[in-house]
């Protein structure tokens, strides 16, 4: 999984005053073991975690998506309008 | 004997006499015959008309002959076709992507494209020493016989190799490049999703599809992020020559279950269905050992990875962790697969990273993310934990394969945080992050110059050696 942008941390700070780098921390946590248990046999683990995610994204992260939303769109890249470059070149008339 | 070598300028077959000319040009072709008698065997018979099938085939394909024959005489005792320095991959198609292959390709290598009227010079988007690959092949370039050969501004130059250039469609699996030639090289896909199972549980198409210049221009961020940044684990000895590349896009694919191979989970990130990534692979008859899924959804744009669960039924090599004994197996059951955004961020190493993950094995060996502490699940080899938080980093991360390597006691300048147990490896380059870690925090916002850490590379260095070698 992609590591917590430092610039998204901050986002999500001023989008939701009062929260601090451990509670991000905690979220993160509990989204990495969310995805490291095996859905096929871990399924209680899974809903056990994900009912405290859940919980906390509610409570302290509410705009959680709509943050991350907008900064994966910031951080769209622009090169990607760029094609290759070709040069093109004329031949002469054989003689 | 003789031999001379040409384009095949002409054929005539009169009665049993086939007259072919072979030159450079029309005015100077030199006449050679084959002449088909009552007398001739049946292996004869058979001769002769391969002789001419390929001859008639280099004609249509523009490649020169070889032409055996008795000095001063024009009967055609054998044909070859002689190689050429480089070689072409697939269908030359407007808009679709197009490689290059040979040896010792300059890193400052262009791809000429010339007809008789114009030379069209196009910078690729990527470049490796037995590779070139053209994102999406300009549209500049004529439509019919072109002849392509590599150059640089130096004067390095490879032989001209003549291709037909078509208008469309693109293609909807293209070898970008082939890897060993054996049964199952080690291959890396990169296929667009079909359709998205939301958080809702609905299945919604993919926006990927109707964006296929934006697959291209991802596809090649990849490779580019693969075999081009400071990490070379996957190109070191050049050894990516030995590895298969395969993109599969296929826009009429419908957003029904066995198309949809990602899956969201709130807030914002995306892991692929990774029992279904091989079956929906194998409907194109490829079959690979980490797959790059990429997908266009805006609202889940983080990725996660699945590692790669081997095939243990297969044959393996084995290593040693602290003494106990592993396999590098070298078949995957389920490939490794990660769901990356098409729009990702190209300032990172994401695909590096995420396809790491993926390369490794669930059972005999994870490589997981560093930069959060609780790690649950099966082994990992590079993360390991202290009994407190507040115990002291061992000196000693792991003995692997009888070495000892020694743990990193600062985490790379990033310091461990004082509730972590986790500790990591020493770092191949001190100064900046690992990969695994957090590289967006790497001190000169550069993390396209982080490294491995010394065991992860070694481990690497030894599962990629057992699979190309399979």
């Amino acid at each position: 999984m992609e590591p917590l942008h430092p610039d998204l941390r901050q986002a999500l700070k001023r989008a939701h005053p009062g929260l601090t780098d451990d509670d991000i921390d905690r979220f993160e946590e509990l989204l990495a073991r969310v995805l490291s248990y095996d859905p096929t046999t871990e399924a209680d683990a899974i809903a056990r975690v994900s009912r405290e995610r859940d919980e906390m994204l509610a409570r302290m992260m509410p705009h959680y998506a709509e943050v991350a939303q907008a900064f994966a769109a910031e951080r769209r890249p622009r090169e990607r309008a760029e094609r290759p470059r070709v040069q093109t070149r004329i031949k002469p008339p054989e003689s | 004997m003789a031999t001379t070598i040409g384009l095949v300028q002409g054929i005539i077959w009169v009665d049993c006499v086939v007259t072919v000319a072979i030159g450079a040009t029309p005015s100077t072709a030199v006449s050679f015959v084959m002449r088909f008698t009552a007398q001739d065997s049946d292996v004869r018979r058979a001769f002769k008309r391969a002789a001419i099938n390929l001859i008639v085939r280099a004609q249509a394909a523009g490649y020169p002959v070889e032409i055996t024959h008795a000095v001063a005489a024009t009967d055609i005792i054998g044909v070859s076709i002689g190689g050429f320095d480089i070689s072409p991959v697939g269908l030359a198609i407007h808009g679709d992507f197009y490689s290059v292959t040979g040896s010792g390709i300059p890193a400052d290598a262009a791809v000429v494209f010339e007809t008789p009227a114009l030379v069209l010079t196009v910078t690729p988007d990527f470049v490796r020493p037995h590779w070139v690959l053209i994102k999406e092949l300009p549209a500049e370039i004529p439509v019919g016989r072109n002849a392509v050969r590599l150059e640089t501004p130096g004067g390095w130059q490879t032989q001209s190799v003549p291709i037909d250039v078509s208008a469309g469609p693109a293609t909807v699996v293209r070898v970008l490049y082939s890897g060993a030639p054996k049964n199952r090289p080690y291959c890396i896909g990169l296929p667009a999703n079909g359709g998205i199972l939301t958080v809702g549980s609905q299945l919604i198409p993919d926006p990927l599809l109707t964006d296929r210049p934006g697959f291209h221009d991802v596809v090649a961020y990849c490779l580019r992020n693969l075999l081009a940044v400071a990490e070379d684990c996957l190109r070191q000895n050049d050894w990516d020559g030995e590895m298969r590349f395969v993109t599969v896009f296929d826009r009429t694919l419908p957003a029904d279950d066995p198309n949809s191979l990602v899956e969201e989970l709130a807030p914002n990130v995306m892991r692929t269905r990774r029992y279904h990534v091989a079956p929906f692979l194998a409907g194109y008859a490829v079959t690979v050992d980490v797959a790059l899924v990429v997908h266009g959804s805006t609202t889940h744009t983080r990725p996660w990875t699945w590692a790669g669960i081997e095939d243990q039924a297969q044959v393996g090599t084995p290593y040693s962790y602290d003494g106990t004994v592993l396999q590098h197996l070298h078949y995957p059951q389920t490939p490794g697969s990660a769901a990356l955004y098409v729009d990702m961020d190209r300032r990172g190493i994401l695909p590096l990273h995420e396809c790491l993950h993926g390369m490794a094995d669930l059972n005999n060996g994870r490589i997981v993310d560093l930069y959060v502490d609780p790690t649950p699940g099966t082994f990992m080899i590079n993360k390991k934990f202290r009994g407190q938080a507040s115990d002291p980093v061992p000196a000693l991360f792991a003995n692997y394969n009888g070495t000892n390597e020694a743990a990193d006691p600062a985490r790379d300048g990033l310091t461990y945080p004082a509730t972590w147990s986790s500790y990591h490896c020493t770092l191949l380059d001190a100064t900046r992050p690992n990969v695994m870690d957090d590289f967006w925090r790497t001190f000169d916002g550069d993390p396209h110059r982080c490294r491995l850490d010394t065991l992860t590379y070694r481990w690497l260095t030894d599962h990629l050696r057992a699979k190309l070698t399979r």
